[in-house]
């Protein structure tokens, strides 16, 4: 998608480039009810277009809001990648063992949003939660937590044995005192 | 002498009354004052000028009328308010609607106002669509329109914003030589399938080459910035990006929605004159509202749009 396109394509819209996603989400609902369906104070105004040029309106905006969509998905692939290429230069700090709120803080020290982990690991967003809070009683079973610990540490580079062997150690050491 | 550099105009549109413009435009006038701009608004309605209502302005004794009959210089009629930092120059409300502002005094005004000194100058304009009003509009740095939800309002807002941009377009082709190539062709717009502006501009990029191609491109500056007034819920506040868009889509401009001003409730019953020349009750919410339009014109930007769940 070269920059032409791109920026009618944000006109068509009409957003700025700053959007959110949210933004141009919205931004595209509204458009599309305002041209499509009749709308209370401004249909008058509408009406004074032919249906075919309603429709080519409609189909702009459609396809607008289908490139768009693919430009924020490849722009949030992007800046992942970006985030994780930026890891081995900044400064993580070392525990000697790695809990949750370890993973917690290693996460916040390289910018990266619990979501983006969910998104890219595949990880659902509450697993990833109650392992970063210790919640246990609310972890699935064992198999599955090993798992989601591997890809959870994969994401922000540690060594995901350690992160495994660290967390069950604590884990165990938590359930123990509770008996 | 060369104009003030560093002081902006900005023009207040709205249409017929009712809207609030003036009100809209007084509040944005303090705003500033309030984070140390120096202002000065001025009242260039000629026959229903009631800017002075809101500053508790009395004792006019000249007005901008004096400037036109009597070539009184524009400075010395500016007023100062109760408020630091804002100064006003009122309209004349003795004026009759049938007074006639000849061109050459008209420049000459433009003129002046160019070299008063502020941070701001904002133009209040009058209700209605007339030459004088549509040429104040375009003489701003900043064009702001102002209007309620309401159809009829929206409407005729809409149609001076065509206007507008039509007498633009006349005067950028008339330049460069093409004075009446618009005109004509709007003129004969069913046999040539022109129904929006901007069929009318592409158009004019098509069959007057290069030179019309340079006029269409300096129209990408003329932008307008749009406030809804009186707004109770939200479906009214989408009124706003509804504008914007057939703006954008039926005429060919820019436009950007900076904001709208919940209906004060409060405000609006307890309004009468003696109230208004004290202390103006503005809630803090409209405050609020008001922050945010005049930030997102200073900025050129706008507001986002949100979709409420039930949609």
């Amino acid at each position: 998608m070269n920059d032409t396109d791109l920026k009618k394509y944000f006109e068509t819209l009409e957003i700025t480039r700053d959007a959110s996603f949210t933004e141009m989400k919205n931004s595209y609902i509204h458009l599309r009810n305002l041209y499509s369906k009749s709308n209370l104070s401004i249909s008058p105004l509408i009406a004074s277009l032919s249906k075919k040029k309603q429709k080519l309106i409609v189909k702009e905006i459609d396809e607008a809001f289908r490139m768009l969509e693919q430009y924020y998905q490849d722009k949030k692939i992007e800046s992942i990648k970006t985030k994780k290429e930026k890891i081995q230069k900044s400064r993580v700090p070392t525990f000697e063992v790695i809990g949750g709120e370890a993973l917690k803080m290693i996460r916040k020290v390289l910018g990266i949003e619990l979501e983006e982990i969910a998104f890219l690991s595949g990880v659902q967003l509450k697993h990833l939660n109650n392992i970063e809070l210790e919640r246990y009683d609310l972890l699935p079973p064992d198999i599955y937590v090993k798992t989601f610990l591997r890809k959870f540490s994969a994401q922000l580079s540690l060594d995901s044995e350690k992160v495994v062997a660290d967390y069950f150690k604590r884990m165990k050491e938590f359930k123990s005192k509770a008996d | 002498m060369g104009r003030n550099k560093t002081s902006e105009i900005w023009a207040v549109a709205g249409g017929k009354g009712g809207t609030g413009k003036t009100f809209v435009i007084s509040q944005i006038a303090s705003y500033l004052a309030s984070i140390n701009k120096k202002v000065i608004l001025i009242d260039t309605d000629f026959g229903g000028a009631n800017l002075h209502s809101f500053f508790g302005i009395e004792n006019r004794k000249k007005t901008i009328k004096d400037f036109y009959k009597h070539d009184v210089p524009l400075e010395s009629l500016v007023v100062k308010t109760k408020i630091d930092n804002l100064e006003v120059i009122p309209g004349d409300i003795n004026s009759t609607i049938f007074d006639v502002i000849k061109y050459n005094k008209k420049l000459k005004l433009f003129s002046h106002i160019k070299k008063l000194e502020a941070d701001y100058i904002l133009l209040d304009l009058g209700g209605g669509f007339n030459k004088n009003i549509i040429d104040f509009f375009l003489l701003a740095d900043k064009m702001i329109v102002a209007t309620v939800p309401e159809i009829t309002a929206i409407e005729n807002l809409f149609q001076f914003i065509k206007s507008t941009f039509f007498r633009k377009l006349n005067f950028l082709l008339g330049i460069y030589g093409l004075k009446n190539f618009a005109k004509d062709a709007w003129e004969q717009r069913t046999e040539k399938s022109i129904v929006t502006i901007l069929d009318l501009i592409e158009y004019v990029k098509e069959e007057s080459g290069d030179i019309g191609e340079i006029a269409i491109k300096e129209l990408q500056n003329f932008k307008i910035n749009i406030i809804l007034n009186k707004v109770r819920d939200s479906s009214e506040i989408k009124e706003g990006f509804s504008l914007k868009s057939i703006c954008i889509k039926l005429i060919g401009i820019n436009a950007l929605y900076s904001g709208y001003i919940e209906y004060d409730n409060h405000f609006w019953r307890n309004l009468s004159l003696t109230q208004l020349s004290n202390e103006i009750n503005i809630s803090l919410k409209t405050k609020k509202d008001i922050k945010r339009i005049v930030t997102n014109i200073i900025n050129e930007k706008q507001i986002a749009i949100e979709i409420s769940k039930n949609e």
